[in-house]
């Protein structure tokens, strides 16, 4: 008995003493890499590397279901993109509210046939419209087959060498396509694709679809989650980009190359994390093949999205991510711990299996576990102590080293009391909040396992963030 | 550390705001040709009068420029720069000073910029192309070029400083279109369709059966942007290219010359099973003659010919 | 008629009339410099921040002319100058567009668009001034 507890103890130090390494290495290397970033856009002058005829256009999909509410808005900061060469394709997939209607009243849309390859397999189109005004607008009506199926619908049609993926109920800031562009126009034979960073909206003030005035969120739940946001993006997903092993590049808000994507056959329909499936497709492709590529994620170029403000959408979100999360995991196990594929196969996906996946089972495991050895009395107290201090010391650190990054470098928040606020519930954020997350995941996690049959009931129901 | 970090900064910022607007009609009259206004600034106000003076210089373009440089050159800043440029040991110093020679129009910086061309340092390189175009240093040319060989800087920036040059960089373009590597080539060729006239065509003309499609393509869009006597004809024979990127960009650069004894031919090559080739005739149809479109039978043609036939219609409303 | 120096002389028709400019364009700093440099030439100048004030200045108080930045925020210049042709009380006023862009497309959208002129940033103010004599000498 005695050493199960033993066991578990090892087991539980050295889970967690390699976890927060690879934090700290990982904030570390965010740190210096984002102090040059922003320095240097600061001097941002003009696009003139733009002013010629060559820059490669790009394709902006648009995948909605059911978002009467808020596409206008989303549409109307597309349309404010500066970008010399682009072109905005909505694909209602199936929508059965007034989400087509809406775009024809603001748009003046007209029915026009759209090309497509028809080299995807994908649910067929309906109808196709195109703006009068705006004739890089345009909107397809499909029949219902999920994210993923709108998205390649989108790539099927779309006209330029290059698409951007970007959610119905997204705002996307006016450089942000050229931004997020930019390691591509240097680089375009290497960069295959690149992301840019998710913003929570909550709170700020929103004016004809542009963000113009940062403000925390009055909800609580949604300060826990800018927080969280930043210690993702920022830290997690600039050192992942430093290995070539960026794996998230934010189904919000995606650049690719259009080509490589339709000869991977595009987006996959089975799985609920799409967008990170793709991604790894993406890197393993090229590693398998021993081809130069990058993967990049840009820290400037903001898309902003609604974070849910009650827990019951909040968990479900949670849910379907840990299990699109574990579905990809799955799919490609087979690349798992493979030295061939170098970082990927070594690095990222095995922290994802283990720290990510698996990570929050061992978080809730914890505690109980804990409990019983206290009771059993196998449990040093003074041990125990230290480890829960420097527990909570080390993950409010961490936290905060983010957001400092973060100020440093963006400063978007307009009032200091923002910053207090955001610290104060930093702290709060390494009790209650995670756990709360972890407990979710490890459901998700438990789900998996259990029901694989579950996935075709995914497809059917949309993929609604806010709602499923 | 972080709050009062962040309250210093705002007021910093308040401070200088005001500055700025009380200094602002000052720079303003600098630039108009009001210089003697200038000498009563104080240090303080003196920091707040560059930046701003280099900010407005970035807007504009022309002689007022000259007095800037001028400026900056009485104060030493030209020379403390160029040194910064070429002997600082941060990567991070030696790209502000080739962004700023830039800014405030530095030409005498030619020289330095083009040794910077070589600078071990990606972003330094990066900014030194932004401000040789801005400059349109033309003795640059050259050593534009062989970044552009060897991959040094990005493309497409390179390409546009060339640009900027006009003249000097359409002759070395020139010169090019004969080098040995396809790439080279394939830059030289752009860069004589936006800088060159329609003689130019009769160079490119001999690099339409090059045995790469990669140049036969860039020759084609030059033709199509250039025009010239024989431009038709060769275009109409790249339509037969046995690469469909060739072909295809022979169909746009026809959407390009507008011609309607083109249109035949374009006709056919809308009906392809190749996506790419269909879509850019139906395009240049499109761009050449919509009417015709609106004639054809949409059960009998390509998808791509058909929403060309639909855009045709809708123009026409 | 000789062409008036530069800055100094207050241009006027024979009517002794000031002509009303109006600068539309999200960057403060171009702003700046165009209205400090109209205005030393002698017009008065009506600044617009962005599409849609511009378009509401424009109709409100009928400027002489209009100088127009293409890439502004909710609406850009082509946009504009598609509301003013097709307003009554603006559908005569000349409009030059200012660009970052000078592709070919792009200046004709600005033509088709109804534009009068266009010039390229960075631009040279002297040019702009001149530009604008002329197009409100063409009347």
């Amino acid at each position: 008995m005695h050493y199960f507890f033993d066991v578990t103890a090892i087991f539980t130090i050295t889970y967690f003493a390699l976890l927060n390494g690879i934090y700290v290495l990982f904030t570390l290397i965010a740190w210096r890499s984002l102090s040059m970033n922003l320095k240097r856009r600061n001097l941002q002058g003009f696009e003139e590397p733009f002013d010629t005829p060559f820059i490669p256009g790009i394709t902006v999909i648009v995948p909605a279901y059911n978002e009467e509410t808020g596409i206008v808005d989303s549409v109307r900061s597309l349309v404010d993109l500066r970008y010399p060469k682009f072109e905005i394709v909505v694909v209602s997939d199936g929508s059965t509210d007034a989400t087509v209607e809406r775009l024809k009243d603001e748009y003046d849309l007209v029915p026009a046939h759209r090309a497509a390859r028809k080299i995807l397999k994908t649910k067929p189109i309906i109808s196709s419209f195109v703006s009068r005004h705006h004739p890089n607008i345009w909107v397809i009506e499909k029949e219902n087959g999920g994210k993923a199926d709108a998205l390649n619908v989108g790539i099927d049609v779309a006209r330029y060498p290059y698409f951007c993926a970007i959610d119905a109920d997204a705002l996307i800031e006016p450089d942000a396509l050229l931004q997020v562009a930019a390691p591509i126009l240097s680089d375009p034979d290497r960069v295959v694709a690149s992301g840019g960073i998710v913003r929570i909206v909550n709170g700020c003030t929103v004016d004809h679809g542009r963000v113009v005035e940062v403000d925390l969120p009055k909800s609580r739940i949604a300060v826990f989650q800018v927080i969280e946001y930043f210690r993702a993006f920022l830290v997690g997903r600039v050192g992942w980009t430093r290995f070539n092993s960026l794996l998230i590049i934010s189904g919000a808000f995606g650049l690719f190359r259009r080509d490589l994507v339709t000869k991977l056959g595009g987006y996959a329909t089975d799985t609920v994390g799409e967008d990170l499936e793709l991604v790894v497709r993406i890197h393993r492709y090229h590693r398998e093949r021993k081809l130069d590529y990058r993967v990049v994620f840009v820290p400037g170029p903001v898309c902003w999205t609604e974070a849910p403000e009650d827990l019951l959408t909040l968990s479900r979100q949670r849910r379907r991510w840990h299990r699109g999360l574990g579905q990809t995991l799955w799919k490609h196990r087979a690349a798992l711990l493979r030295p061939s594929l170098g970082a990927l196969g070594l690095f990222a996906l095995p922290y994802f299996l283990f720290f990510e996946f698996l990570g929050p089972v061992v978080e809730v495991a914890g505690p109980p576990i804990t409990i019983v050895a206290f009771v059993l009395g196998y449990l040093s107290v003074p041990f125990l102590v230290a480890f829960i201090v420097i527990a909570f010391l080390l993950g409010v650190t961490l936290t905060v080293a983010a957001l400092t990054i973060e100020e440093f470098n963006f400063r978007r928040h307009r009032h200091p009391r923002d910053i207090v606020r955001l610290l104060a519930y930093s702290i709060t954020e390494n009790i209650g909040y995670r756990q709360l997350t972890d407990l979710w995941r490890t459901m998700a996690f438990v789900d998996l396992v259990k029901g694989k049959t579950e996935w075709g009931a995914q497809r059917r129901r949309g993929f609604q963030s806010r709602s499923s | 550390m972080l709050v009062l970090r962040r309250i210093w900064i705002s007021t910093t910022e308040r401070t200088e705001g005001r500055i700025e607007t009380r200094i602002r009609p000052t720079v303003l009259g600098f630039l108009d040709g009001d210089i003697p206004g200038i000498r009563d600034l104080t240090r303080r106000d003196r920091g707040v009068f560059d930046r701003l003076l280099i900010r407005y210089s970035n807007q504009i373009s022309g002689s007022k420029l000259d007095s800037v440089s001028q400026y900056f050159s009485s104060t030493h800043e030209i020379d403390r720069e160029i040194a910064t440029l070429l002997s600082a040991r941060r990567a991070w110093k030696r790209y502000l000073a080739a962004q700023r020679l830039g800014a405030i129009n530095a030409t005498v910086a030619g020289p330095a910029l083009i040794v910077a061309l070589r600078d071990k340092n990606f972003e330094v390189r990066r900014a030194t192309v932004r401000s040789l175009g801005r400059l349109a240093v033309a003795d640059a040319t050259a050593g534009l070029i062989s970044a552009l060989a060897e991959g040094r800087t990005p493309d497409s920036l390179t390409l546009w400083a060339l640009l900027q040059m006009g003249a000097p960089a359409l002759e070395t373009a020139r010169a090019h279109l004969a080098n040995g590597d396809d790439r080279m080539k394939i830059y030289a060729i752009r860069l004589v369709e936006l800088l060159g006239s329609p003689r130019d065509s009769v160079a490119i003309s001999t690099l339409v059966h090059d045995l790469s499609p990669g140049v036969r393509s860039a020759a084609a869009l030059a033709l199509g942007r250039l025009g010239g006597a024989s431009s038709l004809t060769l275009l109409l024979e790249l339509l037969e290219d046995e690469e469909g990127s060739v072909r295809r960009d022979a169909c746009k650069a026809l959407g390009r010359l507008r011609d309607k004894t083109a249109i035949a031919s374009l006709l056919l090559h809308a009906d392809t099973d190749e996506f790419d080739v269909a879509m850019a005739s139906s395009e240049a149809l499109f761009a050449t003659d919509p009417s015709i479109l609106v004639d054809l039978d949409p059960g009998a043609i390509s998808s791509a010919l058909m929403e060309s036939r639909d855009l045709a219609f809708i123009e026409r409303s | 008629m000789t062409a008036p120096l530069d800055g100094t002389v207050a241009d006027t028709d024979h009517n002794d009339h000031i002509f009303t400019v109006l600068v539309a364009d999200d960057e403060p700093d171009v702003r700046e410099l165009v209205s400090y440099r109209l205005s030393r030439s002698g017009y008065t100048v009506i600044e617009a921040k962005d599409g849609e004030e511009a378009i509401r200045l424009a109709t409100e108080h009928c400027p002489d002319c209009a100088v127009i930045d293409v890439m502004m925020p909710k609406i850009d210049g082509y946009e504009v100058t598609r509301a003013l042709r097709s307003d009554e009380r603006t559908r005569l006023m000349p409009i030059l567009l200012l660009t970052a862009r000078a592709q070919e497309s792009d200046i004709q959208t600005g033509f088709d668009a109804g534009a009068d002129d266009y010039l390229k940033k960075p631009f040279n103010p002297d040019e702009l001034v001149a530009r604008v004599r002329a197009i409100l000498s063409r009347r």
